[in-house]
């Protein structure tokens, strides 16, 4: 579906124009990968919203419907979500959700979504005097069990790939492979004698891109040696910004690794 | 097993107001005790949220987890919380996989900014105004419709009118409205 399409199907949608339910599905599956029609949709709401805001919410909830009837009777057969147990308790959600994202209703090869980053422990950011002369960097203990979750901002799902790199002094470099998860997130993570690389200042760098995308070693010597491009947002505790495009994203943030 | 029937009724009257929850918000205690704000803006991402919602609950149902006995509101309720943060990226940032205590607490801050609260007021007029240049039964429709939220059987009671008189003419008033919309630039990119 491209954007002229897409655009054309939101207003019918909204004026109450001919919208069967495979063209709906088409359309959220293209609205999912595609910020501007997105946006367009979102506008369109708004100004629902504007004559009406009961209205307006009932209206959204019948445009959903379709979707939700679909996929009640096979749902159990067809879906990837597991929550743990019978009850809805906090510890079987905080659990099981990150891994058993949902996968989206139709696969759409579109762009990638704007990732972000959560690496767990961090003992210590560039704050700290240890590392003052490493500016932005993160600390990171060697007998802690590290946790790497690299996660797109809206579900997505296609030929991806994610790959890590510590990089070190002399282009020293240590790949490791990310778990995929439904959803389009990955994670990567165990002890961290293991994972981590020997004490030290390490760039590290992973990246997210379609299967067609992977970025060459020189890209990835050439961003290891420059700037950072992820800083680490102590209220969110996370990295939210990375730089990337359409077929690929990357992270890099100098770490030191202490014993 | 799922009632496709009571599904269909639940949905119904819990929808729109996940919905609008999510719309103006919510708030909730960590376990660190710290009050967090959620608030999702984008229509889109609401309505994907909801269908979540709506997959994991029929879900429980299937499995026997949902009493159909009890009420559904709040079961979906807690659901579209937990979908919610999964969704937002806050699941494992701010929740620790162990006893939450989530309290419900939607007055405790302003859903909306003073610029955003201008704006929705400004817009309001403007809708008003239009409306104020339809025609009687037109101005009555888009009362009952957009208003009331009545469905088209029950306005065409109310004004004595066949429920396709009332399709038609709400066809032909979705259409005004989205030339209205168009004029006032409310669909442009900002």
């Amino acid at each position: 579906m491209n954007h002229d399409e897409a655009q054309a199907l939101v207003r019918d949608l909204f004026v109450g124009g001919e919208v069967d339910a495979a063209q709906q599905a088409a359309l959220r599956a293209h609205l999912r990968t595609c910020a501007d029609c997105r946006g367009l949709y979102d506008r369109w709401a708004e100004a629902e919203a504007a004559v009406g805001e009961t209205y307006a919410a009932s209206a959204s909830a019948q445009r959903v419907w379709p979707s939700v009837a679909a996929s009640a009777p096979s749902r159990s057969r067809a879906s990837s979500w597991r929550i743990a147990g019978g009850a809805l308790a906090a510890v079987a959600a905080a659990l099981a959700l990150w891994v058993t994202l949902p996968a989206p209703m139709t696969v759409e090869h579109g762009a990638l979504p704007e990732y972000n980053v959560t690496l767990r422990p961090i003992q210590q950011t560039h704050r700290s005097a240890d590392v003052a002369s490493t500016e932005r960097a993160v600390l990171l203990r060697n007998s802690d069990p590290l946790d790497l979750i690299v996660r797109p901002a809206t579900r997505f799902s296609g030929p991806i790939r994610a790959e890590g790199f510590w990089v070190g002094a002399g282009d020293t470099r240590r790949s490791f492979a990310l778990q995929g998860a439904e959803g389009g997130s990955f994670r990567y993570r165990g002890e961290a004698d293991v994972v981590l690389p020997p004490a030290g200042e390490w760039t590290l760098v992973v990246y997210v891109a379609r299967e067609d995308a992977r970025p060459s070693d020189e890209r990835i010597a050439a961003l290891a040696t420059g700037t950072a491009t992820s800083s680490y947002d102590t209220k969110e505790k996370s990295f939210e910004a990375a730089v990337g495009q359409e077929d690929v994203w990357f992270f890099v943030v100098p770490v030191v690794v202490v014993d | 097993m799922v009632h496709r029937g009571e599904l269909e009724r639940i949905y119904e009257v819990t929808a729109p107001r996940i919905l609008q929850r999510l719309r103006s918000g919510f708030s909730y205690y960590n376990k660190s005790g710290e009050n967090r704000f959620v608030r999702v803006v984008s229509a889109f991402d609401r309505e994907e949220i909801l269908q979540e919602t709506f997959g994991r609950f029929t879900e429980q149902w299937d499995k026997g987890n949902y009493d159909p006995t009890r009420p559904a509101e709040p079961y979906l309720m807690r659901i579209a919380f937990f979908t919610t943060l999964q969704y937002t990226g806050r699941q494992s940032r701010e929740i620790p996989d162990e006893d939450v205590e989530i309290r419900w607490a939607e007055a405790a801050l302003p859903v909306q900014s003073a610029e955003e609260k201008l704006v929705t007021e400004e817009r309001a007029a403007q809708v008003r105004a239009f409306l104020e240049s339809l025609s009687e039964e037109d101005k009555r429709i888009c009362a009952l419709r957009f208003q009331e939220d009545l469905s088209q059987a029950k306005i065409g009671e109310r004004i004595g009118m066949s429920r396709d008189h009332v399709q038609r003419a709400l066809r032909r008033l979705k259409r005004r409205l989205a030339e209205f919309f168009e004029d006032q630039g409310w669909l442009s990119e900002p």
